[in-house]
């Protein structure tokens, strides 16, 4: 094992000796032993681990929570199966069925009734905004580097023909990536932490795909709920970034490196 | 139950199990309401677990779906996992905060990390369990605990020292 690898094993071992018996890391805390560096910066790690696993210790359990576990078992006790329950359970579980299948003829009888809309913008900001606030699903691939998103999206026949805004583009905060799909056509989306807590996710589309999108050379800013957003066309793309930021935060998105580097030299630690 | 009263369980896990769900629901009602859920679930098939040293894992797993289940219920949105490839980490050796924080305070610097690290770094600061444990209960590789761990620490020390500077 070597200093590197070392660091890897070492950086989920928990504070107060828990772990040692684990011969993985019993070989890594022995070179630890044996190199100064690979020591001071795992008791730096081990000094903050403490720390925080301390103060988590603190989070206040409300007190009636115990008690209330408790009681609720003692009043849950396994249902008394008698025949007219049963019975009467059988015909509710009919009921159910009989409507669910009414309901599913009432639905596709309204869908093949409704006209075919063409494709709008709004409607594909509000469905990159669904998909930037959906957490159980936000990404098909955890990447930390633009280069392999590009790959993984070109590998998943997916747009890689963009040129992202200067503040993103060499960023090491990009988080990952995942393919959408939008009518039939596949949109990119890129995800960015920016200063550590600022999510913004970047969707990209071929402007063919939607007519009405931003013309080109005019950004467009709109706060749709708690979320802005801000999209623009460029070279037949469509780009539409959004976060729970500010204007301004993601007009210095847009804006060259230099300008955002500023942002994280000022909240940096 | 062989070995272990439900009692037992219990008294044994409700704060952690109550502080990892407090950490994902962010609300205490709600919390309290998936910490009472999952030990309901330990009453009804509880006794079928053989091997009841399991049952820590078996309490955080169960929570950790149906926290899941839950939000998939409310959302409409399907749950996949998702890969992981190796990327560029962060290579950041911040100082140690000095002055003392409070759980609220512990809380609220989660609350500010990206769900795909604060979840397996409440796991991991919470003691109970060790990252093959973790990986086991997200139903991830172990590797991707390991970098989830490790970047999520950072960006978590960021947090903290922005409100307790060393």
């Amino acid at each position: 094992v070597n200093r590197e690898e070392a660091r890897l094993i070492l950086q989920v071992c928990r504070p107060g000796g828990r772990d040692a018996v684990d011969p993985q890391f019993a070989v890594a805390l022995a070179l630890a032993k044996s190199d100064p560096e690979l020591a001071a910066w795992f008791a730096r790690q081990q000094k903050f681990d403490a720390f925080f696993s301390g103060a988590l210790r603190r989070v206040r359990v409300p007190s009636r929570l115990q008690s209330e576990i408790l009681a609720r078992k003692k009043t849950t006790q396994p249902p008394v199966s008698i025949p007219w329950q049963n019975w009467v359970a059988w015909r509710s579980s009919v009921a159910w069925a009989t409507a669910a299948v009414l309901l599913i003829y009432l639905g596709l009888a309204v869908f093949w009734k409704q006209p075919q809309y063409p494709p709008r913008f709004a409607d594909y900001r509000e469905r990159m905004i669904q998909a930037s606030e959906n957490q159980a699903h936000h990404l098909d691939v955890e990447i930390h580097n633009v280069k392999q998103a590009e790959a993984w999206l070109a590998n998943h026949d997916a747009a890689t023909n963009f040129d992202l805004p200067p503040g993103l583009r060499d960023t090491p905060d990009i988080m990952g990536c995942r393919v959408l799909d939008w009518r039939g056509r596949k949109v990119s989306m890129l995800c960015f932490m920016l200063e550590g807590s600022k999510h913004v996710d970047l969707f990209v589309a071929a402007s063919g795909d939607i007519p009405d999108a931003p013309p080109p050379g005019k950004p467009q800013f709109a706060r749709i709920g708690e979320r802005m957003t801000v999209s623009w066309t460029q070279n037949g793309t469509v780009y539409l970034l959004t976060g729970r930021v500010d204007e301004g935060f993601l007009q210095r998105c847009l804006q060259p490196a230099a300008a955002v580097r500023d942002i994280f030299r000022n909240h940096s630690v | 139950m062989d070995e272990l009263s439900f009692d037992d369980v219990v008294n044994a896990h409700y704060e952690s199990l109550y502080r990892f769900a407090l950490s994902l629901t962010r609300r205490e009602a709600d919390a309290c309401d998936l910490t009472q859920q999952t030990f309901y679930r330990w009453a009804k098939k509880g006794g079928q677990l053989r091997d009841k040293s399991k049952a820590k894992s078996w309490l955080f797993t169960t929570l950790y779906r149906e926290f899941l289940g839950q939000r998939r219920r409310k959302d409409g949105f399907a749950e996949v996992e998702i890969s992981t490839v190796d990327g560029v980490e962060l290579q950041l050796d911040s100082p140690v905060p000095e002055s003392q924080l409070d759980g609220d305070a512990a809380l609220e610097a989660l609350q500010r990390v990206a769900e795909i690290y604060r979840v397996p770094l409440t796991l991991f600061y919470l003691e109970e369990h060790s990252y093959r444990e973790i990986a086991g209960i997200l139903d991830v590789p172990i590797g991707t605990v390991m970098s989830r761990i490790s970047r999520g620490r950072e960006l978590l020390r960021r947090v903290v020292l922005e409100r307790t500077p060393p």
